[in-house]
């Protein structure tokens, strides 16, 4: 045996020159996780291993029920079901292979250039949605839709919805008491809705009023915000909502169709979880007067 | 548009006044099994205000926004009702509800709004109040 020629034994990660390759294949060591097994032989001893298809590393053994990157035979643990499965698996298996296959891949196509005597302008369209993954886009809504629970509770239930994305929960009451809403005041004021709000979020956040220099820039304003997978809260004349998404259809940048994603807790219920459906509202003709923007402190 | 279902079959769009009687919008719902699946609101120039789902098991345009029939809020109809009810929007477009006008006995009007929660009211010709938010 040359000196460079060290033993390897399976169990450990070791270098080993000496060992005689065999064969590899795709197994499955614990479904759904895939492997690598390489057939090699050392000191005339037939042995295989397991690389993981995703990280490459071995594939130990374990009796541990609670280790999971060990080899696991499914077959191995059935007892009178094993030659079923296995003859059902072969079944398929067999079908498969009778399955045709097209003679021939389809011709390529090759496009013919045309010159057009003007370009075609350009339509553009892009949307958003609050959403409560800022990760993954088939995700749930960011927060739920509620309904106001009194006729006057329109800023206790938009801020009951908007602080549930970040994690606060308050109950419309809750928040109707560190707001100073009543009745008697006819509602809330800005100055109870933004004391209200940081006393409730432990001044965790900073909500600023978004006044717009002009209604694009609000518009834009508003994309920045849901871009960002935050919700914001939008005032209309006596009344206060919460928005949740936007979609924009352009031609050549400039804006055809604006649209704003709006849970309005109008109409009133007893039961906060009747609430109204939540609707799109056309920027253009929309009574927004401002945006009450949430950011981290 | 997402959340709006497809295929409907538009109904009959239903005016909604402001509580002074004036035209201010319609509704135009879209009905698909089970009743108005969308709603729109649509403005008396014709521009689209806003687009949307309508809550499950609404049948008419006022229930879909106050989550009140016009059959179930006729019966809800308060003692002295001289008018109504009638679809009205209290405030700004999309917050709906419906009005009956009543005569107290010493002749004072005043306006009831009903939605599904309940009703409110204060004395007919008054605006909502400016500053507070409701």
């Amino acid at each position: 045996m040359p000196p460079s020629c060290r033993r390897w034994r399976p169990s450990r990660p070791e270098r080993a020159a000496c060992a005689a390759a065999g064969g590899s294949r795709l197994v499955c060591y614990a479904y759904p996780k895939i492997a690598i097994e390489v057939s090699y032989v050392v000191d005339d001893t037939p042995a295989t291993e397991l690389f993981d298809a995703s990280s490459g590393s071995i594939v130990g053994s374990s009796g541990d029920a609670e280790n999971q990157f060990t080899r696991y035979s499914l077959l191995a643990h059935l007892a009178d079901q094993r030659e079923d499965r296995l003859h059902s698996f072969q079944r398929i298996a067999d079908r498969l292979k009778q399955i045709p296959r097209s003679a021939e891949p389809p011709p390529a196509m090759t496009p013919t250039p045309r010159q057009l005597p003007i370009p075609l302008p350009i339509f553009t369209a892009s949307s958003g949605m609050v959403l409560l993954s800022p990760y993954c886009p088939g995700s749930p809504p960011g927060n739920s839709h509620y309904a106001q629970i009194t006729d006057y509770f329109c800023v206790d239930a938009s801020a009951q919805m908007l602080m549930e994305h970040y994690g606060w929960n308050y109950t419309q009451n809750q928040i109707a008491v560190a707001m100073g809403t009543t009745a008697a005041a006819g509602g809330t004021t800005q100055t109870g809705l933004t004391t209200g709000f940081a006393n409730l979020t432990h001044n965790q956040f900073n909500l600023t009023f978004d006044w717009g220099v002009s209604r694009a820039q609000q518009f834009a304003d508003a994309v920045s915000e849901v871009s960002g997978n935050r919700p914001l809260f939008t005032q209309v004349p006596h009344h206060y909502r919460v928005c949740m998404g936007y979609s924009e259809i352009s031609l050549d940048w400039i804006p055809l169709e604006q649209w704003l994603y709006i849970y309005d807790p109008w109409p009133w219920n007893t039961d906060l979880c009747q609430p109204g459906a939540p609707y799109w509202e056309s920027w253009s003709s929309s009574p927004v007067m401002w945006f009450g923007i949430v950011h981290h402190a | 548009m997402p959340g709006v279902p497809r295929g409907l079959t538009p109904g009959s769009p239903e005016l909604v006044r402001t509580p002074d009687g004036e035209p201010s919008y319609w509704l135009v719902t879209g009905h698909g099994l089970g009743g108005v699946q969308a709603i729109a609101r649509v403005l008396l120039d014709g521009h689209v205000a806003t687009v949307g789902g309508s809550p499950a098991g609404a049948q008419d345009a006022g229930a879909a926004v106050t989550g009140l029939s016009r059959s179930r809020a006729a019966l809800a109809r308060p003692p002295g009702t001289v008018d109504g009810p009638i679809l009205v929007h209290d405030g700004p477009v999309a917050r709906e509800a419906w009005l009956h006008i009543t005569v107290d006995q010493n002749g004072s009007r005043r306006w009831v709004f009903t939605t599904a929660g309940g009703s409110y009211e204060r004395p007919a010709g008054t605006p909502l109040r400016d500053g507070p938010l409701t």
